[in-house]
């Protein structure tokens, strides 16, 4: 027997990411900017439901929250920029900001279990929200404008904005990519299978969940302030919305929860939908709750859940797999032929408990 | 504070920004690459023969009281001969396409639709229309891509403050027609002055852009209310979606509040008026802004509304004709309900000049793809149409036109359960009365 990350070279991986993270970043030398803007909010969107997706699907923390740290990363750039600092320059210390203020909540929010854990992070959402909108400097509830960018000339904006959103989707990837293939990870993949089975061989489940929990505040706390700079002004009722957490759930649902690539998948499809059919009005939100319904019921994977399991493809390999001796070769096509058995094990897929 | 596209300076070319800044080439870490940022392609230019107008409004969602009447208007311009046979500039004729997005409420996706139209759709004009949720972010999205706005239903001092406006600048390329807290002073206290009570008023302003702008005790109605004597009793910043309301309510009783005011979003304002009934607060005269503007919102409340004043700054009795249809604002009003089988809305008014003022705007300028120009059009436009007279030149700031607002009362209607009745026309005396002021609870 013999275990491997996964059934192809993890160099052919590294490179191909390579690949497409350079001919993502040429972009703006080859389309005009309705591309750019369009994937500027797609980058945002990847970052979100994947750190929503870490906390969800691998360590079967339900948040609804996690719009607390959009707002902190928004007001971060905010405050930064009011002080003269340049808005792009800010985005590291918005994501450094939301982790910090992260600790503090988790010690809060994590007395708290499953539904109550849920509430309990929307309840701290909402709190950061009433005491934002009381100070006046940043705009109150009227919302401002973010400083120092408008007499940029747009194109080059545009184009900074859109590299910046891709750094920021490539490392959010990357962390969660590094995160759950570390150590870490399996205690996390542990944790999601049973908690308390987990606890009782020795995983250390709530240090894991707080660091896990810091991570995927820092990655909401970029996309913040990413969302802050593409929009130019801020607007606490808006940063602050639920609706975040509502788009998060649902791009993870239908993508994929528990996997690196449903995210990824999910905001492809949310952007497509919402592309073509957001001018049905409610029609077009009727849709997506439908939708959201559906693969909850007939595909609690995800689209993606179906796409992997079907084909046995994976992009970000997190998981192991089991080579049986007998197997001519780990790179042998389909497994439960021709005598070569692959076991896809603890790879990350399939729902919350 | 910001300084966001508010500078009468030349806007930075690519080139000198390339040059220049520092931080960008800390930022991208090489004065190399900064160089080779010429090659970025921007948005594609267009010299077609079509002109873009987009049109963006909050048609689901918690605002979409304020679109309601938008299809039937959208409906009527795009039917007028004008639209239909396009624009003739000099001796070329451009095709007019009109293309409209929904804010579903948000700010986050008005943003993004309006950029959708800068950027996908090439928007040459946005037009954008009901509360500052919606007409900011557009109208900040289009001053910083340099595209021509004009915004309408949101108080002047909400659109051009909250958007880090200061005294004595103005936007470049965007503009709006509305009225501000002056306004509504001229339109709420000479109804209050006619009700003979002791002067106290109750204030109750949500922590948001229109309740901040109303609050404001240098520029809000609160200054207006204490310049004409009155006492005014502030209910506290609440947040949009309070619940409960009944220490404010109390509070009012308790100083003997006999005047009412607000600008809630309507559902609160269901909320509040409801528990104000339920604890016996019965203001002498109570009158709203942003809330009972539309019959959508009568009918939530029910016989509460029964003599609860607003303001109107359109109605069918404003005598006012459309540039673009000839029409007279009643026979406007009588085409929407024929058509629609919905009683009017006073935003198809508002709605209905966005479109006039586009049509002239490119119709005085040669080319309609220079935004430059276009926005020079509309920041000099003066004009009158189905809104009265529009001067965006001799505003509060240029680029500001300021409609008269007129007092009106909801009252038991014949064809509809309620409809608005003109009871004070202090602030415009061309709008004749239909109607007596009647205290709200007597």
């Amino acid at each position: 027997m013999r275990v491997t990350r996964s059934r192809r070279s993890a160099l052919w991986g590294i490179v191909g990411a390579l690949v497409v993270v350079v001919a993502l970043a040429t972009l703006p030398y080859v389309v005009y900017a309705d591309v750019t803007d369009l994937l500027v909010n797609a980058f945002i969107l990847v970052v979100l439901a994947s750190m929503w997706n870490l906390l969800a699907g691998y360590c079967g923390l339900i948040s609804v929250g996690q719009q607390a740290y959009v707002g902190v990363g928004a007001y971060t750039v905010l405050v930064l920029a009011q002080n003269g600092i340049n808005a792009y320059v800010a985005i590291p210390a918005a994501l450094l900001v939301s982790a910090a203020v992260a600790v503090p909540v988790s010690f809060l929010v994590f007395r708290l279990r499953a539904e109550y854990f849920a509430i309990g992070t929307w309840v701290v959402a909402e709190v950061f929200f009433l005491a934002l909108v009381r100070v006046r400097s940043l705009g109150g509830g009227t919302g401002t404008a973010l400083p120092g960018l408008a007499l940029i000339d747009p194109v080059l904006r545009q184009a900074v904005t859109y590299w910046s959103a891709l750094a920021v989707a490539g490392a959010a990837l990357l962390a969660t990519y590094l995160l759950l293939r570390s150590r870490m990870g399996l205690d996390l993949t542990a944790i999601r299978d049973n908690e308390l089975a987990a606890r009782s061989v020795g995983v250390r489940v709530t240090s894991a969940q707080r660091a896990v929990y810091v991570v995927s505040a820092a990655g909401c706390g970029a996309a913040g302030a990413l969302l802050i700079i593409s929009q130019l002004n801020v607007l606490a009722s808006a940063i602050f919305s639920v609706q975040w957490s509502a788009k998060m759930i649902f791009i993870a649902l239908i993508g994929g929860l528990g996997s690196i690539e449903g995210p990824i998948l999910g905001t492809g499809i949310f952007i497509a939908i919402q592309q073509s059919l957001a001018q049905l009005g409610a029609w077009y939100l009727i849709l997506l709750g439908s939708l959201a319904v559906g693969i909850a019921m007939f595909l609690p994977k995800g689209i993606w859940g179906l796409i992997s399991s079907r084909l046995h493809l994976q992009v970000f390999p997190v998981g192991y797999w089991l080579h049986r001796q007998d197997s001519p070769s780990p790179l042998a096509g389909e497994p439960l032929s021709s005598g070569s058995r692959d076991f896809p094990r603890g790879q990350g897929r399939g729902g919350g408990s | 504070m910001a300084d966001q596209g508010l500078s009468f300076e030349r806007r930075v070319s690519r080139r000198q920004v390339l040059k220049t800044i520092g931080g960008g080439a800390l930022m991208l870490g090489s004065a190399d690459l900064l160089a080779a940022c010429g090659g970025i392609k921007g948005s594609s230019t267009t010299s077609s023969g079509t002109i873009v107008i987009g049109y963006v409004s909050p048609q689901t969602g918690a605002l979409a009281g304020f679109a309601s009447g938008d299809n039937y208007v959208l409906d009527q311009v795009r039917a007028t001969s004008t639209y239909k046979n396009g624009f003739k500039l000099g001796s070329k004729t451009y095709d007019v396409k009109i293309v409209v997005k929904d804010t579903q409420s948000s700010p986050d996706r008005a943003s993004q639709v309006a950029r959708d139209l800068i950027l996908t759709d090439k928007a040459d004009l946005i037009l954008t229309s009901s509360t500052p949720e919606t007409t900011n972010p557009v109208a900040d999205a289009c001053e910083a891509n340099g595209i021509p706005c004009v915004s309408t239903i949101v108080p002047w001092e909400a659109w051009f403050f909250a958007r880090g406006g200061k005294p004595g600048t103005s936007f470049n390329f965007t503009t709006m027609f509305f009225f501000g807290m002056q306004q509504f002073g001229e339109c709420f206290i000479p109804m209050w002055d006619r009700m003979n009570t002791n002067k106290v008023v109750a204030f109750t302003y949500p922590n948001d852009a229109d309740g901040n702008a109303f609050r404001d005790n240098k520029t809000g109605l609160e200054f207006y209310s204490a310049q004409a004597g009155y006492h005014n009793i502030d209910g506290g910043s609440y947040t949009d979606g309070t619940q409960d309301y009944s220490s404010m309510i109390a509070n009012f009783k308790s100083k003997g509040a006999t005047l009412f005011t607000n600008a809630p979003i309507p559902p609160d304002f269901n909320t509040m008026w409801k528990q104000a009934a339920q604890a016996g607060f019965k203001p002498k005269l109570a009158t709203v802004a942003k809330v009972l503007l539309f019959p959508a919102d009568t009918e939530a409340i029910g016989d509460l509304v029964n003599n609860v004043a607003t303001d109107a700054w359109w109605t069918p009795y404003h005598p006012y004709t459309s540039t673009l249809t000839g029409q007279t604002c009643k026979q406007f009003a009588d085409s929407f309900e024929s058509a629609t089988g919905k009683q009017w809305v006073q935003s198809i008014g508002s709605v209905h000049s966005l479109f006039e003022i586009a049509h002239k705007a490119f119709t005085a300028v040669d080319d309609p793809h220079n935004h430059t120009a276009v926005a020079a059009q509309l920041k000099s436009m003066n004009y009158t149409g189905i809104s009265g007279p529009l001067d965006f030149t001799t505003g509060p700031v240029p680029g500001v036109a300021i409609q008269k607002p007129v007092g009106v009362q909801w009252k038991k209607g014949t064809k509809f359960p309620y409809s608005m009745v003109v009871v004070d026309n202090s602030a415009n005396k061309n709008v004749p009365l239909n109607g007596d002021l009647v205290p709200t609870n007597p």
